[in-house]
Parts: C-alpha cells; structure tokens; sequence
C-alpha cells in the first residue's frame, strides 16, 4: 500500500524548469552592480540578490510602510474632520509656501547632483550635495519657525483638530525627513572624507535619493490634505 | 566572477558578546527570539492562573498571593481592577512576544535564510536591531506591571475613550497605559525592520534553481506573515501616536465631548472612540494572520514529511495563504458590528469575511489529502501538526458564527469570543510553535528532543486545551460577556460558575504539563542524544547541513536545488524521498 502513494502531482512540470528560478527580478533591474556588496550586504555568485539591489527593494518597501502610516494618520484626519463643525482653523501660513519651494528645490539639486555623479564630475557632485544638505536642514529650520508662529499666535497642539493634525502630520513628516538628512550626511562624509568616486559606492545615495524625492512627494499631499481638501 | 568561493561577509564573532548578544547571525537572533518568547509565554501564562482562580472562586482570599501583589489582593480577594489589568497584560503578551515573535521571527529568522539557501538575512544589522528593539519594548511592557496603579485595565485592545483619560479613568490607565502604548509602538518599529528583511531576502536571496514554485511552504507563510506585517503595524503605529498624544498632549481625537467619568467632567471634546477602533482592528485582523500563518506552513511541512507523501496540492496551498493573508486586509470591520456600523458595510465585510473559510477550507482540505493514504510515522513534531489541524478547524468553524451580523449581535463580547479566537488563535498557533520546537530542535541545539515525554506532553495539552476552550462556548451562548470579574454577582449568570471552576482546574493541570515540556526542552538541550544532520528525513534544505548548521549555514558554497520541497514517495527513488539539492535524475 504505502509503495503506491500517489506520485506528486507536481513533480513533472517542477522538473522541467529545472534551474531556471530563483532570480528576484521582481523589482529593481538586475544588473549586478553596487560596490557596497561586501559590507554588511551578500556576496553572491550568481549575481542576483546583490547589496544594492536589496538596498533598493528594502527602500521601496520601507515607503510602502511610511504610506500606510500616512494613510492611516490620513484617514484619521478625515474620518475626525467629518465630525466636526469647524472644519478649518489654521490659515495657510504663508511661509509654508517658502517651505515647499526650499523642500522641492532640494529634490532638484538632489538630482543635479546624482548626474553629476554619473558624468564623474566629483566637484559638481559634491557642491550639489551640499546644497541639498543645506536646503533640507533650511526646510526643518524654517518649518520649526511655522510651528513657533502658530504657537504665538495661541494655536497649540489641542486648539482644534485641524491645529492638531497640522501638527502632528507635519511633525511626523519632519521626523522622517531628518532620517533622509541623515542619509544625505552620510552621502556627503562618504563623498568629502573617504574621496568617494563616481565609480564606487553610490548605493546608500541612490537609496536616499529614492527616500528624498518620496519625502517632497509626501509633504505635497499633506499640503493639500491639510489645506485645499474640503476648501 | 560566476564559481569563485564567496567571501564571508560577517565573519565567524569570537568574544561572548559578538557571538550571543550583539550577533548579526540570523541563527543566534532565531534563538534569541525563541528565548524572548518562551519568557513570554511563562509571564502570560502566570498571569492567566492568577485571573483563573479569582474567577472560579471569587470570594476565596489567597494569603499568600497577598503578600505577592499587596495592591492587587486589599482586603483577601483579587480586585476586579487587579483582576483586570491581570487579563490585559495576559493578552497583551501572549498576542504580541509570543504568538508574534515566536513563530515569525523566532522559527522565521532561524530557518529562512537556511530554506532558500542564504547564508544569512539581506541585512544583518537590522535583524539586530530588530531584535533589540522588540527586547526593549517587552522590558517595558513588563515594567507596568509594577509602576504606581500596576498595569492597564483596558484590554488587550485598549479601547478609548477610557485608555485615553488616563488615571481618572482607572487604576493603571496613568503611567501604566502610557508604558504600554510606547511599548506598543516600540513593538511596532521592531516588527517593521523585520518584515522589511524577510520580505527583500525571500525576493532576493533565494539560491539557484529556487524558484518561488519550489519554495517550502513555510518560506511562503513567513513571507506573506512579513507582508501583513509590513502594511498593518505602521497603520498601529499612527493609532499609538494619537492615542499617546490624547493622553499627552491634550489632544481630542479618540475623546468624545460630555464625557463624565469617575463623576469627573472631562474636558476634551469632539473625538470619536470608533476611529480607534478602526485603527486599531485594520492592524488586528491582520495581526490575527501574522500569528497563525507561519503555524499553517509548519503544519504543511510537518504532515508531508511524517505522512512520507506530497504535500496535496501545493499550488492551491501558496495561493491559499495569499488569499488568506490578503482577505485578512479587508474585514476588520467584523470586530465592529455592534458599534453603530452602517447596516451595509457590515453586509460588506460579513461577505469578506465569510469568504476567508474558502481559502482556510482549500487548506484543511489539503492537509487531510496529505494524510490521506500515507505511512504516518506518529512522532511528537507530527503529532501537534495534527492537533494544529484539529484546532483550526474547531476555532475556525466558530468564526463562521461571529462572522455573520445577525448571531454576532448576540455572541459580541462574550464567553463565546474567547473560546473562539483562543482556539484558532491562540492555542493553534501555539500548537504550530511546539510543533516546530519539536522538528527544528535537533536542528537548533544539535540533540535530540525526548520522544515519549513529547508525545505525553502532547496528549495532556490536546485534551487540556479542549477542556478549557470548548466550555467557554457554552458558557458564551449562556450569555455570559467577557472581562467580568465575577459570575456569581448575576442571578442569570450562576449557573456557568460550575464552569469556571472546571475551566481552572483543567487550567492548573493543563499548566502543570507544560512542565513536562520545559525540562524536557531543557534537559534535551544538554543531555538529549547527538542529532544526526536529518533526523525526520526530511527534504528541505535546512536538513543537507550538520545540525546545528555553521555560522554560514553552507560553507564555501551555495547549495543549487532541482527539485520541489515535499518529493517523498517518489515512485523508482531509491530512498522514499528526494532532497531538494539531489541530483535532477534521482
């Protein structure tokens, strides 16, 4: 009896795909680049599943999580508003438009720099990730002033809740950008001290470029959330 | 640079510390989380014979607890605050550091690198802080028990208002529900760095010839487990936040105006206790699935390899746990049918979630066809595979019950709940963890687990287990609600005391077995008997290195697999099974 077990149902068409899975191709490109790999990353010989490739899939999922805190803050933010009469408390602060034009800028000069860094213009790349250092910590500088403002103004934290939001959605925007600040510095002690090239490393900066440009994205919607939905 | 020998990335740690505290080897941290949990387990357990007793017998004064807990037992009894926070803490534990950690990052972290051939997680460092982070937040969940009021008394779910008023709501609402909610949110941060590794190694690190048709079954439900994760516990996370912030900063989100508590007005206005529990159960159903998933791919390794057969339809099975996984997404409005739901989205995730026993059917269905006409070999890791099965069809059938509106109405909050989600959720899973324990034990400590006392151990926890939850049941119908203190304060309630007090005694003997498990474990991790590299004869990668595996799991080389992960009774083999590194013409 037990010598008659069905055969596995499986078994012929595993066989005939013999070798041929295994590659994580479901994100990013393939190309085994990223001179990271040897750090804490994986050595791989057969070029897939390399240090900056999961570098990438880590970050894309890293947002995906971020997204869901904001949507779940978000959904809070509709569903409290519903219930309440005084829809809006806070004006825009004018200042909130200087804000994003420092906070989108830098995602440019983020970008000037990730070209310079292709062409091997080490002194451009450098001086442009310098710059966008520089604008992200004028964006948390200037957005702690707003927050300042407000308070003079007699609007705190639990004035209402819009106040409450705007405070919390920014903040918890502000701490996540100092994360991306973080990166950019470490980037730019790379790219200064240890004489970093175009030709090596560049993970960790293309990692945070990703983190950045989401950032900025992030900060627009909340913009609108906060102060043009239900206008 | 195709076949050079790969250089080991993090080398073999030397010192102490390296090696078993600060370690960056998945297998070390695997452990570690195992031992995390199995102090959890031990706290949870404790606490629930301490709220068993107060419940079989209410008036009786334990002096000697007294002197334990001098708050918790003013005047002889347990206090129903006492009572209370006993019963939060209890759950809060066993769902978070046990049900949780053990089976996703404790099992998880030690045999998925090694299932897909890696030599570790895509980001060591991270799986330590993970780690460390999630050892942070027990520290501090702990620590509430013993601050000025004890712990929390609002239930595992912390529903607002009342956890957001802090102390004038309650003993242990102060400090202690603060303490809990930054544990909590701590929990949250460590799961997420978790889920982030299992999900890039899983995608990433898979050696050749894994395809992900190959990968064993556990490999998947860890996966889709790290999914859930990923996407629930920021959601969590932002209720934490407002939650904290209600306490802390003044805020009204969870906070309701005209609310008198304690005969004290409370200030705060406008906020919505729903939209907690919103928050909080789009990341519960899902929790629910992170805790059961992995014990699901257990129980499919298990039974195929002690029943010498195929899993039963091994497709269906990977589609079945995503289907599971993500359905589990979309009906977190279940919890909430007594909560002045509209009428038509409670129809809504009624359907959704009556729709989960499709894909749970698919599974039980698979796993009795795995059984179906095998040579079962009845071993203690076989045998809590089967008891899994038997309690996640008897806790999900119930869950058909809750499912619908109409009976949920009468069922919603009471006995019956309990029985139900302790079934499905608690004791299935559990079974699932010793089930692994008993498998992956040679392969972890390197000896062998005591066969006899395993299968003594598993006949005294199946029927306890039985004779605890299946009374509640009744005692639900019965229409008894849940987080009483005391039964025989209500005339229409007296008759489930009887209950109760069978309930603690199969408590007491069913806590007492667990002993038998704990010196067995204990015992077997020193003196058990030299485990050879495949002892159950199984065919998963974890079993072609020496147990326990080096510290890079396979060496200078990486394994190249060309079959499936369940190939026993292979007609013309020469052994009844093929491993997944075989050869492709074996």
């Amino acid at each position: 009896m037990p010598a008659t077990i069905a055969a596995p149902e499986k078994e012929t068409e595993q066989k005939t795909r013999d070798g041929s899975g295994g590659r994580g191709r479901i994100f990013g490109d393939s190309h085994s680049g990223g001179g990271d790999s040897g750090r804490w990353g994986h050595y791989d010989p057969y070029g897939y599943g390399n240090s900056s490739q999961s570098s990438r899939l880590a970050m894309w999922l890293c947002m995906a999580s971020i997204t869901m805190l904001f949507a779940g803050l978000s959904s809070a933010y509709v569903f409290r508003l519903g219930l309440s009469s005084n829809v809006r408390s806070i004006p825009l602060p004018p200042e909130l438009v200087w804000n994003t034009l420092v906070l989108l800028s830098s995602s440019v000069t983020l970008e000037f720099s990730r070209r310079s860094r292709q062409k091997s213009h080490q002194a451009a790349f450098r001086r442009w990730l310098s710059v966008t250092t520089i604008l992200g910590l004028a964006f948390l500088l200037l957005q702690f002033q707003i927050w300042q403002q407000l308070a003079w103004q007699g609007i705190y934290l639990s004035s209402s809740p819009h106040a409450s939001f705007f405070f919390l959605l920014t903040g918890a925007h502000g701490i996540h950008l100092f994360g991306g600040i973080l990166g950019l510095m470490y980037s730019l002690s790379r790219a200064w001290f240890r004489g970093e090239t175009a030709n090596s490393g560049g993970t960790a900066l293309e990692v945070t470029a990703m983190y950045w440009h989401f950032m900025a994205g992030l900060w627009v919607y909340l913009l609108l959330l906060l102060f043009f939905w239900r206008s | 640079m195709s076949e050079i020998a790969p250089a080991v990335i993090h080398r073999a740690p030397t010192g102490f510390i390296r090696k078993w505290i600060f370690s960056l080897d998945h297998k070390v941290i695997g452990i570690q989380y195992y031992f995390l949990a199995l102090l959890s387990v031990f706290i949870g357990m404790t606490l629930s014979i301490l709220f068993r007793l107060r419940l079989a017998w209410p008036t009786e004064a334990w002096p000697l607890l007294g002197k334990i807990f001098p708050v918790g037992f003013e005047g002889g009894p347990m206090t129903p605050e006492f009572y209370l926070s006993m019963v939060t803490m209890h759950g809060t534990i066993m769902v978070f550091f046990v049900l949780t950690t053990a089976p996703q990052s404790g099992f998880g972290n030690y045999f998925l690198p090694i299932q897909i051939g890696a030599h570790d997680m895509a980001f060591p460092v991270l799986n330590m802080l993970s780690f460390w982070v999630t050892f942070v937040s027990l520290s501090v969940m702990v620590s509430a028990l013993f601050v000025q009021g004890g712990a929390p008394i609002s239930g595992w779910t912390a529903y607002a208002p009342l956890s957001a008023l802090g102390q004038v709501a309650g003993p242990g609402l102060g400090l202690g529900q603060t303490l809990w909610i930054i544990s909590i949110a701590l929990f949250c941060i460590g799961s997420l760095l978790g889920a982030l590794n299992f999900i890039t190694t899983t995608i990433n690190l898979r050696t050749k010839g894994m395809s992900l048709m190959r990968l064993p079954l556990t490999v998947w439900t860890w996966f889709t487990t790290a999914i859930l994760a990923l996407l629930s516990f920021p959601v969590l996370l932002a209720g934490g936040i407002l939650l904290l912030l209600d306490r802390l900063g003044g805020t009204s989100f969870f906070i309701p105006g005209n609310l008198v508590v304690s005969d004290k007005a409370i200030a705060h206005s406008g906020g919505s206790p729903l939209l907690w529990q919103h928050l909080f159960w789009f990341f519960g159903h899902p929790e629910v699935y992170i805790a059961i998933l992995p014990g699901m791919g257990v129980a499919s390794q298990l039974l195929s390899t002690f029943s010498r057969k195929p899993i039963f339809g091994y497709r269906a099975m990977v589609y079945a746990i995503f289907a599971i996984g993500m359905l589990g997404f979309f009906v977190w409005g279940h919890h909430m049918f007594v909560s002045g739901l509209s009428p038509y989205s409670a129809i809504a995730f009624s359907l959704l979630t009556l729709t989960i026993g499709v894909p749970s059917a698919i599974k039980t269905f698979n796993w009795l066809g795995t059984l179906w006409g095998g040579r079962i070999r009845f071993t203690a890791p076989a045998l809590f595979a089967l008891g899994f099965v038997s309690l996640f069809v008897s806790g999900g059938l119930t869950g058909l019950f809750l499912g619908q509106t109409s009976l949920d109405l009468m069922l919603h909050d009471t006995w019956f709940v309990l029985g139900h989600f302790h079934m499905i959720m608690g004791v299935a899973a559990i079974f699932g963890i010793f089930a692994g324990t008993y498998y992956w034990f040679p392969k972890m400590f390197g000896r062998m687990m005591n066969e006899s006392w395993g299968k003594l151990h598993f006949f005294l926890t199946f029927v306890g287990v039985y004779a605890i939850f299946l009374p509640m049941h009744i005692m639900g119908i019965m229409g008894h609600p849940r987080r009483y203190a005391q039964a025989t304060e209500f005339k229409y309630l007296a008759a489930t005391q009887p209950f109760h007090q069978f309930i603690t005694i199969a408590t007491l003997i069913t806590a007492a077995a667990q002993v038998i498990f704990m010196v067995n474990f204990f015992w077997s991790l020193f003196k058990g008997s030299k485990a050879p590299e495949n002892p159950w004869e199984s065919t998963t990668l974890e079993w072609t290195v020496p147990s326990p595996p080096p510290h890079d799991n396979f060496g200078e080389k990486h394994p190249v697999v060309h079959h499936g992960p369940y190939e026993y009774g292979v007609p013309g083999a020469s052994k009844d099974y093929v491993m997944q590194t075989d050869s492709p013409n074996s």
